[in-house]
């Protein structure tokens, strides 16, 4: 076991940077995610940590060991550190007994050893009853397991996992992620977990990294990043929140034509300066024209632009007078239709104002 | 377990010592078996025979007298007709197999890889007994049934070598565009149909387009093919005088003194013309990588022809089986059964004497056939091993630069076996090697010629074995070594069987990389054959040729079987996905 520290990390591929200056400290058994979209430089961070790629400045540290740095890299082999891969990576020439086994085996431990661990390495994923098997005869999720037994067999001090369910169908992805959660609390590695979904995110994660092109931009608890996003960036990345940009009417006021809304104010403009208010789609409340309370705090009038009928409620696409669009999930039973004129609540507790991209 | 950081040198030396060294033999085994022999021969080319100074006549003779320049024509001449006809018989042909409903499909596929395995200089053998002015059968049976004075058919003309050649090139040219035909995705065909396309119009518009860089190809390799064969013209051009560049390199190693250095220059023109020639394949394929993008390989559609045109195209299509594989090989198997060749396919003709002489009298064709098993079974170990390491450490890009090698490992495809044979005797012949008569230098020149081969074949294995198999090794603690020898050679095993017998089987049909390479202690059985031809005694040529085809045929049958087992087990694995 060990906590991570990442100094200054940089990486550069010929004259594309794919890092930059990243600086992040994990504690000792916890689990942190890297969550961004493609090219943020999560997977680079992954393979440099692994040991396959060098920074091209900055360093790694494992507890009190300089794993990585431009001038010496230790290698994959010998950081103690197992890596579980997108595409699982499990040996088709072997058995699932012996994909466990063979990190074992090179550790030189007895017979009896490498049976013990690669049987406890078995149950901890539940797959005790495949050991025989040929990866050929596995569905993928069990492939999955088995890449993560693999991993975890050796004992190592750090895990990582690169991206583990976006080759598994969404009900399969959705058992894993618990189940990746629950091996973690078991077992209390510290462990990174690459990630360009925001659900795997937040149920797996003891902290979150949010990425964008190679540069760190939030990190912090699940909750912190979820409900105070540093900026506009990790507000769109995370809980799909709306980003309106608007005219500030003073401290905790933002100015969309002629309304003006208020809300918690986290972006430090000066009045007549750009902001942007931030709100999730379910959090609004949707009035058709006419029917809408008298003295509503916080409402903009818009015009329907597209409805779609999700189930469990109705999104909705609106356009403000200032041409700026919001998306907006009502209860199904309301049915505005493209064309409607409505207004459109944004209740003031759920609305923030972050600086202007 | 470090906790310091290691002294940068020392550090990148000291875990990496085995790449290090193999590396350092890599990069000595390729220089050795590519470069050193064509470096000699861009020197020897610029040095005079007799005087050993540095001078430019080489070059000058070769295109101020006109018997040096007329072979280089000739078979320009060749190449050109060779390819011509190869493309205009090879591409119908694989239209018809693949994409039809011609009657005996299986039976024109299986007897046009017969022709692609059999030695074209030993077909050239097989049409000598058919169509010899005087005493081949068509022309003896021809005079019989007509009472006509001269002959059908002359073998011994341009003609004939230009018949001989094309349909053992054909196959070449078959492979090629019936794979294009076979890989291409039924999707793009049906997104025509479906947009009102008929059979036909989506054949000529969409079909036969995205197969056309296939036939360029195919010309390109048939042209080539012409350029650099040597036995099929030393047989049949070399008794009416007429030569053509290979033969007339092998002239000039028969003189009294050899002429090495003017054989050096003469090099060149060959060498020049089939680097330019894979120079624009490349071009080709590299522009229309789009001829072979797979979608779910399900089978094509099959166009149906109706029923006179089923059997047109397949009378069209048993021309290469007749010519390339039934006469030749029947020609062969009589006549070496024969008492003597003139005397006909009679009853009182039989005789099994030749085969008696040819596998338990002679020690030269015993001694050959154990050479050409040893040989090539080394050759191709050992081809093997040197490209999958090439193509390991160039697509692993375990070295900056690691490119190079895969190149200096690909040149060789562009070495006519002739000019490689000119080149590893003037290398290795002299100290402080002095490897002549010895079984390594021919041994290595097979290596080299076929190294392209072995690093294609390993290139593509390696691409089908996803890097992050090798990387979830290593982070759970194996080394590079331990790696590479618990997951990436088992992995790689199916990919290498069929590689050793790509590399294999042609060795053991090879003749020109050998012509100049062999002594009579080495002799291999293509070079005893290709000498017994000159002795004149063709009921032995034959017996011994049919020995060869009957040894070839069997152990491809065999590597058949072997890899189409040893493929079922790991086929359904997804290997090859990668981590975006």
């Amino acid at each position: 076991m060990s906590d991570i520290r990442i100094k200054g990390l940089n990486k550069t591929f010929g004259t594309y940077q794919a890092l930059r200056n990243l600086n992040l400290d994990l504690a000792d058994g916890h689990l942190l995610a890297l969550l961004g979209p493609s090219g943020c430089g999560k997977s680079t961070t992954l393979q440099m940590l692994a040991g396959f790629e060098a920074p091209s400045s900055g360093e790694i540290w494992a507890g009190d060991r300089l794993i990585s740095s431009p001038t010496s890299v230790v290698p994959p082999e010998k950081r103690g550190i197992s890596l579980v891969f997108q595409n699982y990576a499990v040996w088709p020439h072997m058995t699932v007994a012996e994909n466990i086994a063979f990190g074992l085996k090179i550790r030189r431990l007895s017979r009896s050893e490498v049976a013990e661990g690669t049987r406890a390495a078995l149950d901890a994923v539940r797959l005790g009853q495949l050991a025989d098997r040929y990866p050929s005869e596995l569905s993928g999720g069990q492939q999955q397991r088995v890449a993560l037994a693999r991993a975890l067999a050796v004992r190592p001090g750090i895990l990582l996992l690169d991206e583990p369910l976006s080759n598994l169908d969404a009900a399969l992805r959705d058992e894993m992620r618990f189940e990746i959660r629950r091996v973690h609390d078991e077992l209390g590695i510290t462990t990174v977990y690459v990630t360009h979904d925001q659900s795997e995110a937040l149920v797996t994660a003891d902290r979150i990294a949010v990425m964008k092109l190679g540069e760190l931009q939030q990190l912090g608890a699940p909750e912190e990043v979820f409900d105070r996003p540093a900026n506009e960036f990790v507000a769109s990345f995370i809980g799909n929140n709306n980003t309106v940009p608007g005219i500030s009417a003073g401290k905790g006021a933002l100015r969309f034509g002629g309304e003006t809304v208020t809300a918690l104010d986290r972006s430090g403009a000066g009045e007549g300066g750009g902001a942007v208010l931030i709100i999730r789609p379910g959090k609004i409340r949707l009035y058709e024209e006419g029917t809408a309370p008298a003295g509503l705090a916080n409402a903009l009038p818009a015009t329907v632009l597209r409805s779609a009928y999700l189930g469990e409620s109705r999104d909705i696409l609106a356009e403000l007078a200032t041409g700026a669009t919001m998306r907006v999930l009502v209860p199904p039973e309301q049915r505005p239709a493209p064309g409607d004129r409505v207004v459109l609540e944004l209740p003031a507790a759920h609305c923030q104002i972050l600086p202007g991209g | 377990m470090t906790s310091q950081p290691r002294p940068a040198l020392s550090g990148i030396i000291g875990h990496n010592l085995p790449r290090w060294l193999v590396l350092t033999l890599v990069t000595l085994a390729l220089l050795l078996l590519v470069a050193h022999p064509l470096g000699w021969i861009l020197w020897n080319s610029f040095h005079d025979d007799s005087t050993k100074e540095l001078t430019l006549g080489n070059y000058q003779r070769m295109f101020t007298r006109p018997s040096l320049w007329i072979p280089i024509v000739n078979s320009l001449l060749l190449a050109f007709s060779v390819a011509l006809f190869s493309t205009l018989i090879g591409v119908p042909l694989a239209w018809l197999v693949a994409r039809t409903d011609m009657p005996g499909r299986g039976f024109i596929r299986a007897m046009t890889m017969t022709a692609f395995v059999t030695p074209s200089f030993i077909g050239a053998l097989g049409w000598i007994l058919l169509a010899a002015p005087r005493a081949g059968w068509l022309n003896v049976g021809w005079r019989n049934l007509t009472g006509a004075e001269g002959q059908l058919l002359d073998i011994y003309t341009m003609t004939g070598t230009i018949f001989v050649c094309a349909i053992y090139t054909v196959p070449y040219t078959f492979a090629l565009v019936a794979s294009a035909f076979d890989e291409m995705a039924v999707e793009l065909e049906d997104a025509a149909t479906t947009l009102g396309a008929g059979k036909w119009r989506t054949m000529l518009s969409i079909t036969v387009p995205l197969a056309s860089p296939a036939f360029l190809v195919g010309f390109i390799l048939s042209f080539i093919q012409g350029m650099t064969l040597f036995g099929v013209p030393a047989f049949l051009l070399t008794p009416s005088g007429t030569r053509v560049v290979t033969t007339q390199l092998a002239e000039f190693y028969q003189l009294f003194p050899p002429e090495i250095f003017l054989a050096a220059a003469y090099c060149m023109p060959l060498l020049i013309v089939t680097a330019g020639l894979f120079w624009i394949r490349r071009r080709i394929l590299g522009r229309r990588q789009f001829t072979t993008i797979g979608g779910k390989t399900r089978r094509t559609r099959r166009i149906a022809l109706g029923a006179r045109a089923r059997w047109l195209g397949f009378a069209f299509a048993m021309i290469v089986p007749v010519t390339a594989v039934i006469l030749p090989f029947a020609a062969l198997l009589l006549v070496s059964l024969s008492k003597a060749w003139g005397m006909g396919p009679v009853s009182g003709n039989f005789t099994l004497d030749w085969y008696r002489w040819a596998l338990l009298e002679n020690g030269e064709t015993q001694r050959a056939i154990v050479n050409s098993l040893l040989y090539a079974g080394i050759a191709a170990s050992v081809c093997m091993l040197l490209g999958v390491v090439v193509a390991y450490i160039s697509e692993r890009r375990l070295f900056s630069g690691a490119a190079i090698l895969g190149a200096l490992a690909t040149t060789p495809i562009i070495i006519p076996g002739i000019v490689l044979s000119v080149g590893f005797f003037s290398a290795y012949t002299r100290p402080p090697f002095g490897f002549y008569g010895s079984a390594v230098l021919v041994i290595a020149a097979f290596v080299a010629t076929f190294l392209p081969i072995a690093y294609s074949q390993g290139t593509t294995t390696i691409k089908g074995i996803s890097p992050d198999l090798e990387r979830a090794a290593r982070s759970v603690g194996a080394g590079e070594i331990r790696t590479f020898l618990s997951i990436t050679a088992p992995l790689m095993r199916t990919g290498l069987v069929s590689g050793w017998l790509l590399v294999f089987i042609p060795i053991m049909r090879e003749l020109s990389v050998a012509i100049f390479l062999v002594s009579p202690k080495t002799n291999v059985m293509t070079t005893l054959i290709y000498n017994y031809k000159d002795g004149g005694n063709y009921e032995a040529v034959a017996a011994t040729s049919v020995v060869l085809l009957a040894g070839t045929l069997v152990i491809v049958l065999l590597a058949r079987l072997l890899v189409g087992q040893g493929s079922r087990r790991t086929r359904k694995t997804p290997t090859t996905d990668s981590a975006a």
